[in-house]
Parts: C-alpha cells; sequence; structure tokens
C-alpha cells in the first residue's frame, strides 16, 4: 500500500466518524437538552403554551442548539465519504455528483432546523407568542417535510450499487436495499402539512418517530459501510 | 416438467385456501352501523388473517425452504402481532 | 440454481431484499397498532365510518392481489425452469392484477370524496386514507418493479444473476400482497 491509500483510507475512516459524530450530538443535543425528540412542544397547542414550556427550558433548548449545530454541520463530512467511495466504483462519476448535491442541500435544510430552534428560545417573551410557534412549526418542517431531497439522497446511494456489473459495486448490495428502505420511512413526514394533531403531525408517532429514528439508524450504518470500505481495494482495480 | 406442475398445483390449492379464508372472514366480520361485531368474531377475523399472511409468507415468499432461524423470526414476529391485535381489540 | 424440494435451504432473492422486507414488516406492525389503538378509543366512530366503506371493493382488492401472487409465484417457478416465455405472460397477468387493484382504488377514493369524505373527517378516514394511501405507493413501486423483472425474465439467457433479481422482486410483490390482508382485515372487517 502506497502513500495515498493511506491517506485515502485515513479520508473514508474520518467521514465515517463525522457520521457518528453528528448523532452523537444529535442525541446530545436534540433528545437530552433541545427537546427536540421526544418532541417537548405539540403541533395542536396553543402559542401561549409554547412559550410557556420554552421559557421553562430556555437554557437547555440554549445550550442544546449548539450542539444541534454541531451535528448537523457534520452531514457535510458524512456525505462527502460516502459518495467519494461511489466515486472509486464510477467511471463518470455522475451518482457521486448528484450526491453530493444532495448532501449539501440537506446539510443547509438540517443547519437551519438549529437556526430556527435557536431563535425559538432567542426572546420568546419579546417575540409574539405566534411568531415562537411559527419557528417551531419552521424547525420541524425543516426536518421532516424535506424528504425528496434526503429520500432523494438515499436514492442515489442505492442505485450505483445496484446498477454496478457484478463485483464492481462501493458497498455491499444489501446497503443499496436499506437505503431504499430509509427513504420509504422518510416519506410519512411530508404528512405534517395535513394534520395539526395524531400520529401524521409533527409530533407524531409515523411522521415525527419514525423519520427521524430512521434518519439516524442510516447515519450509524452507512458511516459503518465507509468505514469498512476503506478498507477495500479499488471496486475498478482488477 | 414435472416439478413446475406441482409447484403451480401446490401454489394453486393455497390460492384456494387463501381466497376461502378471505370470503370466511367477510362472511365472520360483517358488521354494521348499529351493531358493531363480538369480541369473538373480532378475533376470528384477526386469526384468519393472521392465518392468511402465514400462508402467502410459507408458499409464494418460500418460507418453507428458507433458513429455520428466518421461519423462526417470521413466526415470532407473527405471534406477536397476532396477540397485540386481538389484545387491543377485544380486551 | 436450487429450486423446490431441494435439501439446501436458501431465501429466494438477494439478502438485501430480506433485510427490506423485514424493515417494512416493522414499521407495517406500527401501523397496525396505531389502528388497533385507535379503533379501542374511538370504537363508536370506527363502526359508524366503518359502514361507510364499500367491504366488496376491499375484498375484490384483497382477490385480485391474492391471485395476482399466485401468478408471480407461478412465473418464478417457470423462469428457474428457463421457460421465460410462459412465465412472462404470468408476469403481465399478475401485472394486470395490480393495475386492477390500482383502479379500484382510485374509484373507491373517488366515491368517497364525492361524498364529502375526506382524511380529516374524522380519526378513522384519517387512519384509513393515510395508510392505503402509504399501501398504494408500495403498490405503484411493486408494479413498476414487476415491469423490470417481466423484461429480465424475456432476456435470452436467464442466467442466476437474473433469477437474482427476478426472485427478489417477487418477493417485493408478495409482502405488497401479505401488508394489504392485514390491512384489510382492520379497516373493513373488524
Amino acid at each position: 500500500m502506497d502513500g495515498s491509500d493511506a491517506l485515502m483510507r485515513k479520508s473514508l475512516v474520518f467521514c465515517g466518524y463525522c457520521g457518528f459524530a453528528a448523532v452523537v450530538f444529535f442525541i446530545i443535543g436534540g433528545v437530552f437538552l433541545g427537546g427536540m425528540l421526544p418532541p417537548l412542544l405539540r403541533a395542536d397547542e396553543p402559542p401561549a403554551e409554547f412559550v410557556r414550556k420554552i421559557n421553562e427550558n430556555l437554557m437547555a433548548i440554549r445550550v442544546g442548539s449548539v450542539f444541534l449545530m454541531v451535528s448537523f454541520a457534520l452531514f457535510g463530512p458524512f456525505g462527502a465519504g460516502i459518495a467519494a467511495q461511489t466515486r472509486r466504483a464510477e467511471r463518470l462519476p455522475v451518482f457521486s455528483f448528484v450526491q453530493l448535491i444532495f448532501t449539501a442541500c440537506g446539510t443547509m435544510i438540517a443547519l437551519l432546523v438549529s437556526f430556527a430552534w435557536a431563535l425559538m428560545a432567542f426572546r420568546p417573551d419579546v417575540y409574539d407568542a405566534s411568531l415562537v410557534q411559527f419557528l417551531a412549526d419552521f424547525a420541524y418542517f425543516l426536518a421532516v417535510f424535506s424528504v425528496p431531497c434526503f429520500g432523494g439522497w438515499c436514492v442515489m446511494i442505492a442505485l450505483p450499487i445496484l446498477l454496478a456489473p457484478e463485483g464492481t459495486a462501493p458497498f455491499p448490495r444489501w446497503i443499496a436495499y436499506i437505503n431504499l428502505w430509509a427513504a420509504v420511512l422518510f416519506a410519512p413526514g411530508q404528512l405534517v402539512l395535513f394534520f395539526k394533531s395524531g400520529p401524521f403531525s409533527w409530533h407524531g408517532l409515523v411522521a415525527l418517530w419514525l423519520p427521524f429514528v430512521a434518519f439516524f439508524l442510516w447515519i450509524l450504518i452507512m458511516s459503518a459501510a465507509v468505514i469498512t470500505a476503506s478498507r477495500k481495494p479499488d471496486p475498478l482495480a482488477r | 416438467m414435472k416439478k413446475v406442475l406441482s409447484q403451480a398445483h401446490s401454489g394453486l390449492i393455497v390460492l384456494v385456501l387463501l381466497v376461502c379464508a378471505t370470503l370466511a372472514s367477510v362472511i365472520v366480520g360483517h358488521g354494521t352501523a348499529s351493531a358493531s361485531i363480538s369480541a369473538g368474531a373480532k378475533a376470528a377475523v384477526i386469526a384468519l388473517a393472521i392465518g392468511k399472511v402465514w400462508l402467502v409468507a410459507w408458499q409464494f415468499m418460500e418460507l418453507r425452504h428458507a433458513p429455520r432461524i428466518v421461519r423462526y423470526a417470521f413466526d415470532i414476529w407473527l405471534a406477536i402481532i397476532a396477540v397485540v391485535l386481538t389484545a387491543t381489540l377485544t380486551l | 440454481m436450487q429450486t423446490a424440494g431441494g435439501v439446501d435451504r436458501r431465501l429466494p432473492g438477494e439478502l438485501g431484499i430480506w433485510m427490506f422486507v423485514a424493515g417494512d414488516l416493522l414499521v407495517f406492525s406500527l401501523f397496525f397498532f396505531v389502528i388497533a389503538q385507535t379503533e379501542r378509543e374511538h370504537a363508536e366512530v370506527f363502526s359508524r365510518s366503518r359502514a361507510m366503506l364499500d367491504l366488496w371493493i376491499g375484498v375484490a382488492n384483497t382477490l385480485l392481489l391474492l391471485v395476482g401472487s399466485w401468478f408471480v409465484a407461478t412465473a418464478v417457478e417457470l423462469c428457474r425452469q428457463q421457460r421465460g416465455a410462459y412465465a412472462q405472460r404470468y408476469f403481465l397477468y399478475a401485472i394486470l392484477t395490480g393495475v386492477a387493484f390500482v383502479a379500484n382504488k382510485a374509484m373507491e377514493w373517488g366515491a368517497r370524496i364525492a361524498d364529502g369524505i375526506t382524511p380529516m373527517t374524522n380519526d378513522f378516514f384519517m387512519l384509513f386514507f393515510v395508510f392505503t394511501g402509504i399501501h398504494l405507493f408500495h403498490v405503484l413501486l411493486g408494479l413498476c418493479v414487476l415491469i423490470l423483472i417481466r423484461r429480465a425474465s424475456v432476456r435470452p439467457q436467464v442466467g442466476p444473476h437474473e433469477i437474482r433479481l427476478i426472485e427478489s422482486g417477487a418477493t417485493f410483490w408478495h409482502l405488497i400482497d401479505l401488508l394489504w390482508i392485514v390491512l384489510f382485515a382492520l379497516f373493513y372487517l373488524v
């Protein structure tokens, strides 16, 4: 193994660990501190209730938002690692390019989630209560209503694996099916526009929990897959 | 050739069973607006549905040739679904 | 290729499709539970709303998918025996049952909406439209998959690669049938 191969390995491993770190930071910022999951707020509550709950957890939400910002920024290197690995199996790296576009869009959308979350806890008493409610709505809409972007990202990872000739796939073939499955699970997120209560609202089991849990499980699986792939020789070098 | 025929045969028998189970569940489970069906009938409808799911998996998805671990995992999943649905709907 | 009656134990298709199947089964388990739990809490709304559904459309759709599954299973067996010409005819029948399912569903939804019933009407119809909608999305995907594997079945040389693709696609179609069986019982019967 020459020097460039060693750097290649390390850079892919780095991207994989960025994925793991994104999950850890989300759990700290979104689950333990920020009240994003499980949802502190409910879509069917009056604006005053939003302000009351946010005031009660002001500091936790603020610190949580900082962690969320870090977590979501790490989507960048995570996505670049996957694209770099699919690039190794493509002569004309079209799917890798499309992946990078989705990675960039997804990272930007996710960063806006933490902007909205942080602003919500910036001065809830000065803002009109409905504006605070709007920021919470906006955060959840960014996170789960953005299905075509995140789902499209998954499909763009699955296609170069499924279409690759025998033995030249950049990842094991089952990874492609996991990606398709993840894309299907993100889909119910688009229901949040139509319901304000029940399982399909942005605090509900099907429209919030399902896409979120699927998304972070997907990051864990893909991070592990990138790290494993870094040890493999070039798919086309044979 | 013979194998194809026997395969299609057993598939056809399973299909007939599935159709009969569907019609049976319609007869048992046909509630009306005024009187919803009894707990026993609900349990029977769930049981018939579970039976149909098992048959589809066994014959069409070829779990009958699958490794044992997959078959056990599927059976355990189906048993959990059966118990949870029956308990939620009848108790 | 290992076929029926063999000693080796194997799953049809490739490993990945079975991971997809397992994942989808888990998610639909959650859906089934949500339906049952809501029915428990709003039994009155459920039995009143259920009477507004056309039971026989549901029965017809169940039978269509069951027969479609049988066509697909038979076609897969024919492919394994290298009889692609017959197989593709059975795949075509299966595709027709799927199209009929979609048309039937569209008529059913259209009739309900013409009656003034929407997902916003009550909890029953919210769950009914969304979960049968998610299932319909699976059916449409499944139809694309069937068209794909039908084309694979008429390639001049149906080798292990084609068989793997055909079996994987067929497994997905059976999954759709299997999920509908439970949805049908929960929405139309219980």
